[in-house]
Parts: structure tokens; sequence; C-alpha cells
């Protein structure tokens, strides 16, 4: 079952002889549960592809349709409100809130709706991400592995329908890299979340079932890995 | 607890060094704001008390109405209060030498009268009875008639008519062909226990001194069966009085207190209040400008520190709505610590302040009151709603350029680092002068101008504000010191219509007060004087327009006592009889120019002086020689009649060969006094002339004035100064708050030429020469921009008064060394909290 659709995207940076075009029209559609890993060398769009997919990011053209729907209609109010229901972001270097602690960090989506928080899934996630003990400290207080968790658990906990992920292993050693790959897999399996994984690591990216290679701003290979 | 409210709070508690300085300033901004409105409603109040105590605690008054009114007037929710005066009747005043005020008025005050109606006594006391009464002090200096404490009083008292009509203080005296006639009812009996100073409400032509003797509500001195009362309403709201003067007194006569309708606001066009709100707003403009910037600064600070924060919010889902809510509850936060206490601060130092100072106005007024502190509802209402504005403007303006910015560019925080893209060159002599680090700090100015715009900005802006806020300190000082003369004697009166014996009697008699050392006097005629027309000067002829010259034009011929006049020729050359000035000096509105002429273009060696044809005189010799010669100084007191003119100025004994000096009653006559205790002697000859027949309403404490304008000066410069060191200090925290930031916000770019082998030495360097270079920018505009501003105040302020424009040199060569010093502190002490922060490693992310 289809749940995302990019179709005929470009965007592009700047104006006259400064112009970039980082993406020139790409398409493609992805079902419910897939796990996709997008990969491609630096400054080839992928991260612009992945906001976009997002609702972070206006394309210059083209559409998204998430469960069928062009999200870019929308005003910017309920393109906020599409992400914190149905998107869960995941960067590179965590984007915690400093001043906010492990909990809070991971429920903010969550309180920003205004939503009651689910205290058994919050208990569950802590349990699986490993912060029970640090439930209460601050980004600045945990290790790098530790930040990506609590930056998954905060994807994860509004029980997002895509899950979208850029360099999440990028700033972690082999060790702590497997683990949250192991994560994100669990979730995708568990909760039956479609995950798009933009990575620099082909062991990594090879998990996926379908991988996506990207250069200037087109799709170069499509390819399934596994059903 | 909310989730915005609780990141809010928390990510100000984190920032603590840049919440303190966001809430001194607003603590600063409040606190002036509140004393600018407090100091209004102080003075406001001050002249409202002033107009009660001249004229009393009333709005509006019925005149002569008839008992059977008071029970609607007492009926009528709108007023707050009524009190009546009874009008008893008129006497002749036997002996009266004023032919229009031929009769004394008795009228009868109640206990409560006087609540409303302030009553000056100068000696005795108040009259405890209808068998007391007290008498105006004028009966005897304008009416010529003596009378003393403990003197019986008898009076016939009747009514005035003309034919039918009843006569009331406000029909002057008739006299024939409509004579009327006063018909006599009872004869009455009083004692005199004092002398109070003419009442206010006396009219200036009404026909009868006011006596006022105590009644008990019922009482009726006259037989004959009506009362007749004047009516003092004071309403409860000042304007209401025109409408409820016309429900109970459309038939009477009525009038309104108009000097404390106007102080209480009511006409708020008249031009006392427009100074006074002016001169305010000048002010208010001024601190909320340093304000705004200050509390803007933070906010956009601490908002585009967070930018990126406010990106990965918006990621997870946070709407736009949400984002302002985070930064309105950060103001609301900030202000509802900061006002109370701005307020709470601001009147404190005016209560202060008036405590310390606020008696200097005793002697300004002639009401000798002195200045409370006093605060109203209003002006703290308004303090605190023009500090929430300024503090809303300033976090409303950031926060609506963060949620413009795309939320991508908020992750990749790439908003304000925009740098040029033109090459920057940087002079060679850059480098040969301040070396690598200077060319560095150049490229780093030149290139990343925007970051650098607000430090320059706050720089300037402050820049501005002090030279400003030193103008107007200085002009306001300036003006005020011109209002303030140094006299050289203590002691003044004046009395108009004397004649040379009457002077010296006087002056006798004055001579005896305690304390007094000296003392003088002079009198002065106007005359007219025999020149020729091509005598004058042409300026003087087309202004006095006397195209059509007969001849003759205006003298004042002033005669000193002969002492007076040896002390005076011994200081000068020459064996002259009299000497003569014809300086002209005034200041040109239109112009705007201080005017200086001479009525003569040649020097004269006698003026033919001839008597003003309206006075008579017996003497049928109407001419005099006088022999003169000109000059331009003259003896103590004798300060040149209001815009100058022909001036002559003679010894008694010569004016006495000339005419006839007993005969003639002088135009004015003014006597100086030196004393060595000025206010016993004031209090003693204020005695002395009333007993002699004098109003002591003439007599003039200098001395007083002189220890008041001290004060009243010190008042300036303790306002003044006091504004300065605020609107400095809000400057100061304003520029220490945008360097830091600036400096930490570059913290990695700045461990990173450490990094590549940039030593301690070389940044301390490197970042000097930015400090400079900042500086200059600032002060290029800023000096410009403050001259500008100067010269609007000076503009604004002392246009009517005869000052220079001065150049705010001193205030600007302070900003110039405060500038450097202020951002050289700043950057020492952003730069060892960057090299102490260990957290370099944290900072890559």
């Amino acid at each position: 079952m289809e749940i995302l659709r990019v179709e005929n995207i470009v965007k592009v940076y700047g104006k006259g002889i400064n112009q970039v075009r980082a993406l020139d029209g790409i398409s493609f559609s992805v079902d419910k549960g897939q796990f996709i890993s997008i990969m491609g060398p630096s400054g080839s769009g992928k991260s612009t592809l992945l906001h976009i997919m997002g609702g972070v990011d206006r394309p210059t053209s083209g559409k998204v349709f998430v469960h069928g729907k062009d999200i870019y209609q929308q005003n910017d109010d309920r393109l906020a409100i599409f992400r914190r229901r149905e998107v869960g972001l995941i960067y590179q270097f965590y984007n915690l809130i400093p001043i906010l602690d492990v909990e809070e960090n991971m429920i903010l989506p969550q309180a920003l709706d205004g939503r009651q928080i689910n205290d058994d899934r919050l208990n569950e996630f802590m349990m699986v991400l490993d912060l029970e003990e640090r439930r209460h400290h601050l980004p600045n207080q945990l290790s790098g592995g530790q930040q990506q968790r609590v930056s998954i658990g905060r994807a994860l906990m509004n029980a997002p329908a895509i899950v979208l992920a850029d360099e999440p292993t990028g700033n972690l050693d082999r060790k702590n890299s497997q683990q949250i790959i192991e994560l994100l897999k669990y979730s995708n399996e568990r909760y039956k979340q479609t995950l798009i994984v933009i990575t620099h690591d082909e062991q990594v990216a090879m998990q996926a079932n379908r991988m996506l290679i990207i250069e200037d701003g087109c799709i170069t290979k499509d390819e399934v890995l596994r059903k | 607890m909310n989730m915005i409210y609780r990141y809010t709070l928390r990510s100000l508690m984190k920032n603590k060094t840049r919440t303190i300085v966001t809430l001194v300033g607003i603590v600063l901004a409040i606190a002036m704001i509140t004393s600018v409105t407090t100091l209004m409603a102080t003075l406001q109040n001050f002249m409202v008390e002033r107009a009660i105590v001249s004229y009393g605690d009333w709005h509006g008054v019925a005149l002569n109405v008839p008992e059977d009114i008071l029970v609607n007037i007492s009926q009528d929710p709108r007023i707050e209060k009524y009190r009546l005066i009874q009008n008893i009747g008129y006497a002749s005043l036997e002996g009266s030498k004023n032919q229009y005020k031929p009769y004394v008025f008795l009228v009868g005050f109640y206990e409560d009268t006087y609540d409303c109606l302030n009553i000056k006594l100068i000696q005795g006391r108040f009259p405890k009875n209808a068998n007391e009464v007290i008498i105006p002090e004028h009966i005897s200096y304008n009416g010529g008639v003596t009378m003393n404490i403990g003197d019986q009083l008898d009076l016939s008292i009747g009514y005035r008519y003309i034919e039918e009509q009843m006569l009331w203080q406000f029909n002057s005296y008739e006299e024939p062909p409509n004579l009327e006639s006063l018909v006599k009812l009872n004869d009455l009996s009083f004692t005199i226990v004092g002398i109070m100073e003419r009442p206010s409400f006396e009219e200036f032509s009404a026909p009868g001194y006011t006596v006022i003797t105590k009644l008990s509500s019922e009482e009726v001195l006259l037989t004959q069966d009506m009362k007749n009362f004047d009516v003092y309403i004071k309403a409860k709201q000042p304007m209401e009085i025109f409408n409820i003067l016309d429900t109970h007194a459309s038939m009477y006569g009525h009038m309104t207190n108009q000097p404390l309708l106007m102080y209480q606001g009511s006409n708020s066009n008249e031009v006392y209040l427009s100074v006074v709100y002016g001169l305010a707003t000048i002010l208010i403009v001024l601190i909320i400008s340093g304000a705004v910037l200050l509390i803007y600064n933070s906010f956009m600070i601490s908002l585009s520190e967070r930018a990126k924060e406010f990106g990965l919010l918006s990621s997870v889902g946070a709407t736009k709505k949400q984002l302002k809510t985070i930064v309105m509850l950060e103001a609301i936060t900030l202000s509802s610590i900061g006002i109370p206490v701005g307020i709470a601060s601001g009147i404190l130092g005016m209560y202060i302040t008036l405590e310390l100072i606020g008696d200097a106005f005793i002697t300004l007024t002639s009401e000798r009151l002195p200045m409370h502190f006093y605060m109203s509802n209003r002006s703290i209402i308004m303090a605190a709603i023009m500090g929430w504005m300024t503090i809303y403007l300033s976090a409303l303006i950031p926060a609506k350029r963060i949620y413009l910015t795309p939320t991508m560019n908020r992750i990749q925080q790439n908003q304000d680092m925009k740098l040029t893209k033109r090459k920057v060159r940087t002079h060679a002599m850059v480098k040969k002068v301040f070396g690598f680090e200077g060319e560095i700090a150049l490229k780093n100015y030149k290139r990343s101008q925007k970051r650098y715009r607000s430090t320059v900005i706050s720089l300037l802006i402050s820049v501005v504000l002090f030279v400003s806020a030193s103008s107007f300190g200085h002009y306001i000082k300036l003006s005020s010191e011109q209002v303030v003369q140094n006299l050289d004697f203590d002691l003044s009166f004046h009395h108009n219509g004397m004649t040379v014996e009457e002077a010296e009697i006087l002056l006798n008699e004055l001579n005896h007060t305690p304390e007094i050392q000296e003392g003088t006097f002079y009198q002065a005629l106007f005359m007219q004087a025999i020149v020729e027309r091509e005598w004058l000067n042409e300026r003087y002829v087309k202004e006095s327009n006397l195209e059509e010259y007969k001849g003759k034009i205006g003298v004042w011929v002033l005669v000193v006592r002969d002492e007076e006049w040896l002390n005076f020729i011994s200081s000068h050359e020459g064996n002259t009889k009299g000497v003569y000035s014809d300086q002209i000096a005034y200041y040109d509105f239109e112009s705007r120019r201080y005017v200086t002429y001479t009525v003569l273009d040649k020097a004269l060696s006698e003026i033919t002086v001839e008597w003003f044809h309206e006075l008579e005189v017996k003497d049928k010799n109407t001419r005099f020689q006088i022999d003169v010669s000109n000059h331009d100084q003259w003896p103590m007191g004798v300060v040149a009649y209001q815009q100058g003119g022909l001036m002559v100025m003679i010894p008694q004994t010569y004016a006495q060969s000339l005419w006839e000096m007993d005969e003639i009653a002088f135009s004015h006559s003014r006597f100086f006094f030196s004393s060595s205790q000025p206010t016993i002697s004031y209090e003693d000859m204020k005695e002395r002339l009333i007993q002699q027949g004098y109003s002591s309403r003439n007599l003039y404490n200098a001395s007083d004035q002189l220890e008041n304008n001290k004060s009243l000066l010190l008042l300036i410069n303790v306002f003044s100064y006091g504004f300065i060191i605020l609107i400095s200090l809000i400057a100061i925290a304003n520029v220490f708050n945008t360097i830091s930031t600036n400096v930490l916000l570059r913290r990695q770019e700045l461990l990173m030429l450490k990094a590549i082998g940039m030593t301690t030495k070389n940044l301390k360097k490197m970042m000097h020469y930015e400090c400079l270079f900042y500086g200059f920018k600032a002060l290029f505009y800023g000096l410009p921009v403050s001259l500008l501003m100067s010269w609007l105040i000076y503009e604004s302020i002392a246009y009517r008064l005869e000052i220079p424009f001065s150049w705010p040199i001193r205030s600007m060569i302070i900003s110039i060394v405060s500038i450097f010093v202020v951002v050289f502190v700043t950057m020492m002490y952003s730069r060892t909290k960057v090299s102490h922060s260990e957290d370099y490693f944290q900072y890559r992310s």
C-alpha cells in the first residue's frame, strides 16, 4: 500500500549565477512499512529531499503526497501539525533541545500537540532505548549514542507514519551505529513504520529493503534489496 | 506545567546573564518612565494645591442665590461638596480714598466655609462669633482707612439699589447719573480680631472691601427676612461643573475656578500643560528609544542564538502560534518581574528626590507651598502601559523575523551568517600599521557587516542618547540659570505714587527694622524729552512708529538719594550732574536674536525734558534742562526699565533745583535694603508696612528668592544628572549585551583560529583592532547624528531664551572615551569567557 509519493520535485536555491538546482525532477513512491536507504555523494541533494518529504522545506515545484494528500497544499500551521503527527525526524547531530531533559525532549511533539502522554509507551521506549537511568538528564550530560537514542525516541513517540533519518549514525562509532540501526529496524518491524534513512555507510544501506542513489539532484539508481 | 511554559522559563534561567541584563534594562527603563510620569503627576498636584491655596477648593460658584435653591444643590449627586458664604450687606466706609470702593461688604462664613476658601491671615486670628470680624489689609493701603486689631467697627448695614434692583459685589460702584443708593437696615458693631490678605473672591471692580464675620448655621444678622448666599461647589468630576451650574444657577450669576479646572486637566489645551507634556514627551521618547533598543537587542540576540532551537521545535511540529507564544511568554515573564520592580524603584527614587529637595519650592511661589511627592493611579498605569508596549514591541519584531525564516534555514542557522560575497580588499597600509591581526580584524569586520551591525547600532544610539541627554540637561540648566539673577540687595519694596517726603518717612521707618544694615530708594517719573529728529537712530524711529515725529520721546527720570548718587559718581570719572542711558536691549522672537541698539545717534551733554501733558502740575514752568553724560552703568537695584529706552538719573538735590519736589507724586518708588538676617527683617518689615498703610504684597525677599533659586538649580541638576546616568546605564547594558553575545557566538571561530596557531596575544590584538574598527564606525555616524539631536533639542527648548547654541564638545569627548572603554572591557570579559570554555568538542556539534 502506497504511503508516500514524490512527484517531479524540483528545488532551486539562490538566484542568477549563484543558482543551485539541488533537486531536479525527482519522482518515486514508497509503500507502508518499507525501509529505504538513500545514498549519494555530498551535495547531491539527499538532505534536501528528506526535508521536503518531511514537510520541513517547501519544494520549488512538484508535489509530495502522504496518505494520498498533497502536504504542501496546506498552510504553515497545518504543515506543522502534519509534522508532529505524521513524521519523525532524526538528525546526524541529534538536535535535541539543550534545556529540556531526556523525557521532555522525547515527549516534545506530543506536548506541542497538547495530547495526553502515553506513559506505557514512554516507559517502553525508555527501556528499549536503554535510557531509563538517564530520564532526567540534560542532553549535554549524555554521550553521542545516548543523545541519538533520545532523538530516535522523540521521532517514534508519536507513532508517526514515516520516520526520516538524516545520517543517524554519521557521528557514531561502529558499535553505537549498529545499535541505532537495530532500534530503527525494530520500530520499522514492530510498529510497521515507514523508514527512510540517508547514509554514507554501505553496511547500513544494505540492511534496507530498497536503496536509492542520488547524484546531482537526480535518482540514478533505485534498487530493491529484499522483499 | 505546560511544556511551552516550562521551555520558556528554563531558557530564561539557562541564559542567566542575558536575562539579568534584559531585566536590568527593563527595570531601568520602567523606573525612568515612572519617575517622569510621577514627576508630572507631582507637578500637576503641586499646581492644583497651589490653585486651591490661591483661589480655593471649588470648581464653580453660584452668586447671590436665595436660600431655597440650596435644597436642590444638596441633593445633586454630581456634587462632592458645597460651602456657603452669606452675603449680609453693605455699609459706607467713612474716609475711603478710593472713589470706586466706598463700602465695606460684610459676609458671614460658617465653620466649614474655610474648607473651600483659603483666607490668608496676616495678623490676629479668625472671628469666632458674629460679634467679631477680620478686615482685609487693602482697606488701609488702597482705601486709606487705618484700622487695627482690637478696634471697634460700627457698621450701618443695608442693601445697595438702583431703583428696584439690588446690587452685589459684581455690580461695580455706580456713579451719577445712575447713582445707586444704600438703604440702611441695621446698626451692627464688631470687634476687629484679625487682618487678612485681600480675599481671592473679591473682584477688583467690587465696590466693597470684604469684611468677614463668623455665623452659626441659623444666624441672621439683618432683620429683613431674606438670606442671600454665594454657593461654592466642588464637583465630583471637575468638568461636570458647567452642567451643574447650568442646572442650578442659570438664572443667577456664576463663575468657575479656572486655574483649578486647568490644573485638574479639564482644560488640557492650556499652555502650561502643553509645556509640561511636551518636556515629558521628549524625556519619554529618549528613554523609550534607549529601552526599546536594549530590550529589542536582548530579545534579538537570545532569539537568534536559539534560531536553531526554534527550527527544531518547528521541525517536530511547533506551529507559528506556539513559537510566538514562547516569545510572548518570555516577554510576560520578564515584564511581570521588571515592571513592578521598575515602577517601585521609580517611585522610590522620585520620593527620595522630592523629600530631599521638594522644600525648595516653598519660596518659588507666593503661596509658599512645598512640593510633595504625589502618585496618581493614572501615572502608574501610564508607566506600566508604556513599559509593556516597549517590551512587547521589542519582543515582537525579532520574533516575527524568526518565524518568517524558513524552518530549514533555522535548523542550519545560516540566516545571520550571510557573508559578503564580493572580494574584500584591505589597504596595504592596514597591514603595515596594524599587522596581520589588524588585516584579519578588518576583513572580519568588512565581511560580516551584518553581524556587526547590531553592535555598531547599539554604540551609535548610545552615543546619541548620551549626547542628547547631556544637551537636554545643559539647556534646561542654562535656561533656569537665566531666570536666576544675582541681586545686590536682600529686600525690596515698591509702591506707586509717593512724594519724596513720604518716601523718606517710610525709609526712616523701615530702616528701623531689625537686622537691616542699609536702605535706600529711588523714584521714577515718566516725562517727555525734546529731541531733534536727526538725533534719533533710524531703527528706533522705525520700531517705535515715529514717522510723524512730533519732537518728543518718552523718558524715565530716576531720582536717587544724594548719598547713593555720591557713591555712584565717585566710582565714575567726571563731574556730571546727571547721567543718561539710551540703550535698548530685548529679545526678538521672530528673528530669534538678541537685539541691542541706542535710541540716539548723538551723545548728549544736556537733555530738555517736560512734564507729560496728562500730569497736572501747579508749576507752570514745565521745561527743564538737565546736564547729563552718557553712562551704561547704574547703581544698586536700578535695572533698566523693561526693554530700555531713554533713561535719565539725577540726585535729589539736583532735582530739587529743577522743580518743586514736594509737590510731585512719583509714578514709581522703589526701596532696597540689605540685611544680615533677611527672613527676620522680612517678617518684621511686613508688619511695619501694614501699620504705615502700605501693602505688604509688594515686599520682596530677594535673598529668599536667591536661596530658592539655588535649590531650584540643585533640583534641576539632580534631575538632569540622574537622567544622564540612567540613560548611560541603559546604553552600557546594551553595548555589553551586544558585544558579549557577538563574541560568544564566534566562540567556534576564535577557538579555530587558536587551533591553527594564533597565540592568545595575537587573538587579543585582533579583537582589539575589531573594537577599534567598530568603535570608529559608531562614532563616525553617531557624532553627527548626536550633533543634529542636540540642535533639535536646542531648537525645542532654548529658542525662547537668549541662549546661543553650544557645541556638546564635553559630552562628545566623554562618549568617545567611554565607547572605547566599554567596548574594550566587554571584549576582555567575553574573551576570558571564551578561552576558559572547555567545551570545544561540544561546539563542533
